[in-house]
């Protein structure tokens, strides 16, 4: 069995499903579940195998650039596809049943496949050109599923937010491929990495710094950093199991697994890390404030995926890769667990999504409650949950590294813990303050399965056996007192103020604005592009009006048309225009190769 | 050639742009003598044009006769239906 | 077996077809297409086991004949090519006998392929001016009858008197060039005429006075500026099936001929070194002509709205880029000489081109016209076809994972090698345009409402190659090894 069939199994399923049975839903969701299923199962078959290989040759021009098609089957891609599988595989069953009335599961499964084949591409990609073209395929299925109800017009716009804003990242992105290409002449990770290691020849420290941050770009854009996190929030516009999947565990994942694949280069160049570092650490505290003001159950978990993603796109920069995969791995399962359940709440609520009509769901739905609970507790890092081990070690890291950055992530575990204390008490306790609440009824059984096995996970991932299985090398981490009781002194404090504050309110007490209106961000943006827009407008139009229309289209349909009227005055018709051109033509070409040398 | 308007007259135009081609040929292998005679691939290479163009003549006319059946006309000044 | 049996087997299977349809009435555009295809596909799987010419050349015929490796991959080329048309034609016979009138069959049209295919073949392998004019003629006259095949169309019918006038005075130009060729040298045959060309002292002038009429010939064959102005009229009014044959078939052809004779006029000259050699300005002018030829050919597409003229001007880009190629006689660090970047360009080109135009000849049959927005809304009215067209417009227009993104790389590369800066700015300028008019397909495709609802059928004959077709795109696109490996 090679790694290969990992790839297969999910374009199998696209295929089948988008030219074979597309006319029935149900079947397609089962392909779809198949497929995803089997790639679990090879994954866990090939757990213990290592290996890379070349499928083929793609391009091979002499000694100027050779890019293979590979693939690359080491501890990192193990891990991350495990997570990719096995999340997958429970966001699909959990679909079953969520999708069960939607009009178009054909195409809703398809794209879920044609995701997974992508994702599956850039965890197994073993050179940058391979995985930019899945990293772009990823983007492509993103924003059919978030624009999958595109009827309604804000998923659509949604969509198309989540894919402009991803251009820009990707757009960096590309320019690192190419300059890295351009200084190594090769864009396999593992040329890359003996490049480096034999002393980097032809490239200046400062170049390597731009390279690297250009590679940043496209994690900025992927995994949502600021200032590009814009369109992670609105990308709830999707089916809920969608953003557990792909807005929460996996392909927003994405960004911080590239950094770590090219984590070799970030090491090699201080600034970079140190620009990586700042940059994950403000988006994390930003969007821990945002999180506190916000009412939509997805938006608060959005947001808070953003500031978890802040939290190892900064470790990555303090240069710890390990911490930063760990924490991937136990957010994966604790943050699809959160919207895994938030989905089942939405469920049962029929679709309201608004935290402040919901309430008194935990005697109503004490399975999700619970489920959502554990979810909970992981994600504020309540200790001995998995969620507290891979905080624990981002603190460490931040503590030796950086000390301002280490009272920034303390300061976000104190919000996150308040934050979610508060989701947790408004939509659980109290009183239903809504119909929909009040008849709001435990889901079935489909749901909640999935639900509790990653409760389960939620809890051991963090565990040393555990662990190490996903990982090779658990990050570098000594238990520190100090850092304990920091961290669980900031997590009491936050659901502390929490509960206390939010516990029989019927709305929000105070309304910041700055924070509810998420530091006017999209009104900045908003405002950016329309002026920037508008004189880029009529700049591009004036170009456009001379030298597309003007000298180009115009230029040469004028041209032949005075051509042609010449010839229409000279001699009537067009065969004989046709045979005096040819002639001029002869002419010309004899007096150019002949006489003009 | 080009002043022409008439299909079949351009093609006796055609037919004597081959001539003075094979006038050329013949003319340039009696040029190289060999032994007291001309090159004969040249004068060869005049026979292959000849009936080639012989083909292309009569292929030539059955597209100008189907030209006047349609249109009942040959002047290819009127040949401008292609837009541009 | 000697290769040239392969091309008097493809006649005789004209002359066969041509006997049944006399006699045996019965079988129909169909039955012919089928033996026609049948017959062609044997030779395909012959051609790999013919031999070349023995070490001791005995016959006469190797005078005339060549049996390279390059020589066999055109063949095959020009027999996948034939194949494919005799397909199209098959969908497009409905709207031929709409112009046909009564009495009028299809039968030729679909034996006349055959006969031209064996001429496309014999030019693949000629090596003698003989030949090559011989052979040249044989494809040509062909093309003339099928050009203006649908005699009570006014189009067709235009398409055939223009064809046919300009290609008789290209004709003469070839001719005229051989005979200044012939007078200069002496010889008839390439090889030779290569070896007393580098002998030859202070007859810059004429040496380039051959071949500047030479180009003219084969200019005009592989639609070069300033000789293209025939091909958007022709694409436009002449069958479909017979511009793609055109578009790809004809120019595959003419491109071997004329690299045939570039490298005989090049000899073992090599790369452009500036010293004023007729040689250097042989290849200043192919640059010049690529260049004009990559230019006009992009930007003249943008406002077209017909889809066959949009091809046609696509397919003159399109010639321009092989052109740089081949004036980039020998790129140094690609360990490819350019006449197999040429070869591989053009294979490139076969399956996306045909596709476009095979998608078109279905879409036409059901619809009376060619206009691009005769496809609005084929997203929806068969996703089927819109997916093949796409992939097809994608790979022509270079985009990456097609085999059309390979072909170009390699140009660009070839040229880069050189350090042809200017024409890699055009070449650059050209793709950009290329993709502006694609999409416009595409968006027509996808974006546009259709104009009418009904499906369009398919039958599974077509729906098998058209899927064959796309999945070649990727799949060789995938992988370069697979052209590579036939050419060598």
């Amino acid at each position: 069995m090679s790694p290969a069939l990992l790839l297969l199994l999910p374009l199998l399923s696209v295929v089948v499903i988008f030219f074979g049975t597309k006319w029935s839903g149900t079947l397609s969701a089962l392909v779809s579940v198949a497929s995803v299923a089997g790639s679990l199962g090879v994954t866990l078959a090939l757990f213990s195998t290592d290996s890379s290989m070349v499928a083929m040759n793609w391009i091979a021009l002499g000694d100027v650039l050779q890019v293979d098609i590979g693939l690359r089957w080491d501890r990192l891609a193990r891990g991350m596809m495990f997570v990719v599988t096995l999340v997958g595989t429970l966001v699909h069953v959990f679909s079953l049943a969520y999708m069960r009335e939607d009009e178009a599961k054909a195409r809703y499964f398809g794209c879920l496949s044609l995701f997974m084949f992508s994702m599956t591409g850039i965890v197994l990609a073993d050179n940058l050109v391979m995985m930019f073209i899945f990293w772009e395929l990823v983007g492509v299925s993103s924003y059919l599923l978030i624009g999958h109800w595109f009827t309604k017009a804000s998923a659509a716009d949604a969509a198309k937010k989540a894919f402009i804003t991803n251009r820009i990242g990707d757009f960096g992105f590309l320019i690192g491929i190419l300059m890295l290409f351009g200084l190594t002449g090769t864009v396999s990770f593992t040329g890359l990495e003996n490049w480096l290691a034999g002393g980097h020849a032809g490239a200046s420290a400062g170049l390597l710094t731009a390279a690297a941050l250009c590679l940043f770009c496209g994690a900025v854009g992927k995994s949502a950093q600021a200032p590009l996190h814009v369109w992670l929030p609105d990308a709830m516009e999707g089916p809920t199991p969608v953003s557990a999947l792909i807005h929460a565990a996996t392909m927003v994942a994405a960004g911080v697994f590239m950094l770590v694949r090219v984590g070799f280069l970030i090491e090699a160049s201080e600034t970079a890390g140190l620009v990586i570092a700042w940059v994950g650490g403000f988006t994390a505290l930003l969007a821990a404030l945002m999180a506190t003001q916000q009412d939509d159950i997805k938006k608060i978990l959005a947001y808070s995926t953003l500031s978890q993603l802040g939290y190892m796109v900064m470790v990555v920069g303090l240069g710890s890769g390990e911490a930063a995969m760990f924490h991937l791995y136990t957010h994966a399962f604790f943050k699809a667990l959160l919207f895994l359940g938030a989905g089942a709440i939405i469920y049962a609520c029929h679709h309201e999504q608004n935290i402040w009509k919901m309430g008194g769901l935990k005697t109503r739905m004490p399975i999700t409650f619970a489920a959502f609970g554990i979810g909970t507790l992981a994600l504020i890092a309540f200790p001995f949950t998995s969620g507290f081990f891979s905080k624990e070690a981002i603190l460490d890291i931040a503590l030796h590294e950086n000390k301002l950055l280490f009272l920034i992530a303390a300061g976000v575990a104190f919000l996150t813990a308040f934050y979610m204390s508060r989701l947790l008490v408004v939509t659980f306790l109290g009183a239903p303050r809504s119909e929909h609440a009040g008849h709001a009824k435990e889901v079935s059984v489909i749901m909640f399965v999935p639900l509790l096995i990653l409760a389960f996970l939620s809890v051991v991932a963090g565990y040393k056996p555990v662990a190490e299985l996903l990982q090779a090398q658990l990050p570098d981490v000594h238990w520190n007192w100090f850092v304990f009781f920091v961290s669980l002194a900031t997590m009491l404090a936050g659901a502390g103020l929490g509960f206390l504050r939010y516990l029989d309110k019927r709305s929000e007490p105070k309304v910041i604005p700055v924070l509810a209106n998420k530091f006017y961000f999209d009104e900045a943006y908003g405002w950016a592009v329309r002026n920037l827009q508008d004189g880029l407008a009529w700049v591009v139009r004036g170009l456009d009006a001379l030298f597309i229309d003007g000298l180009a289209v115009g230029g040469i349909t004028r041209l032949t048309e005075g051509v042609g009227c010449l010839f229409r005055r000279v001699i009537t018709g067009n065969l004989q225009a046709y045979s005096y051109l040819f002639g001029v033509g002869v002419f010309v070409l004899i007096y150019f190769t002949v006489f003009l040398r | 050639m080009i002043i022409r308007r008439s299909a079949l007259v351009i093609l006796m135009c055609l037919e004597i742009m081959l001539s003075a081609a094979n006038l050329a040929l013949v003319a340039f292998s009696r040029f190289r003598l060999e032994a007291g005679l001309p090159d004969y691939d040249g004068q060869m290479l005049v026979f292959f044009v000849i009936t080639v163009a012989a083909a292309e003549v009569a292929v030539g006319l059955a597209i100008v006769v189907a030209l006047f059946r349609s249109r009942r006309t040959i002047d290819v000044t009127t040949l401008t239906s292609m837009s541009h | 077996m000697p290769a040239y049996i392969l091309e008097l087997i493809v006649v005789g299977l004209g002359l066969i077809l041509l006997l049944l349809e006399s006699f045996l009435p019965r079988l129909g555009a169909k039955g012919l297409a089928a033996i026609g295809s049948v017959g062609l596909l044997v030779v395909l799987f012959l051609l790999p086991s013919v031999t070349g010419a023995p070490s001791e050349s005995t016959g006469i015929i190797w005078k005339f004949y060549s049996a390279d490796s390059l020589a066999l991959f055109y063949k095959g080329l020009a027999l996948i090519t034939t194949i494919l048309v005799l397909m199209m034609s098959v969908v497009y016979v409905p709207v031929m006998q709409r112009y046909l009138g009564t009495g009028g069959g299809v039968g030729e049209y679909l034996i006349l392929p055959v006969f031209t295919c064996a001429g496309l073949m014999w030019m693949a392998s000629a090596n003698d001016l003989t030949s090559i004019f011989v052979s040249l003629e044989v494809v040509t006259i062909g093309f003339y009858i099928m050009v203006a095949y649908m005699r009570r169309n006014v189009g067709s019918l235009e398409a055939g008197v223009k064809y046919l006038i300009l290609g008789a005075v290209s004709t003469g130009f070839l001719v005229y060039g051989i005979a200044f060729l012939f007078g200069v040298t002496g010889q008839t045959n390439l090889d030779v005429i290569s070896t007393v060309l580098g002998l030859l002292e202070g007859q810059d002038k004429i040496i380039l006075f051959s071949f500047a009429l030479l180009l003219v010939a084969f200019g005009f064959k592989v639609a070069a500026v300033p000789f293209q102005m025939w091909v958007p009229d022709v694409y436009q009014g002449a069958p479909t099936p017979t511009a793609a044959f055109l578009s790809v078939g004809s120019k595959a052809a003419g491109f071997i001929v004329l690299s045939r004779i570039v490298d005989a006029f090049l000899g073992d000259h090599g790369v452009q070194t500036g010293d004023g050699s007729y040689q250097d300005q042989i290849q200043r002018v192919l640059l010049v002509v690529a260049g004009a030829t990559i230019l006009f050919g992009s930007l003249a597409a943008i406002p077209q709205t017909n889809f066959k003229r949009l091809m046609a001007y696509s397919s003159i880009s399109h010639a321009g880029f092989i052109l740089l190629a081949l004036a980039c006689a020998y790129p140094v660090r690609m360990d490819m000489a350019s006449g197999e970047v040429v070869a591989f360009y053009l294979a490139a080109y076969l399956p996306m081109t045909m596709a476009a135009f095979f998608v078109l000849c279905i879409v036409r049959s059901s619809r009376g016209e060619e206009e691009i927005s005769v496809l609005d809304g084929l997203g929806k009215r068969s996703p089927f076809l819109a997916f093949v067209l796409l992939v097809s417009v994608m790979g022509l227009a270079g985009i990456p994972l097609t085999v059309g993104f390979l072909g170009k790389l390699y140009v660009f590369q070839a040229a880069l090698d050189q350090g042809h800066f200017v024409l890699l700015a055009i070449a650059t300028l050209g793709a950009a345009a290329g993709f502006y008019y694609y999409f416009k397909v595409v968006r027509s495709m996808y974006w546009n409402a259709p104009s009418d609802q009904d499906a369009i059928a398919v039958g599974t004959g077509s729906r098998v190659l058209l899927a064959l077709l796309a999945a070649a795109i990727i799949f060789l696109g995938l992988n370069q090894g697979i052209i590579l490996g036939f050419l060598r």
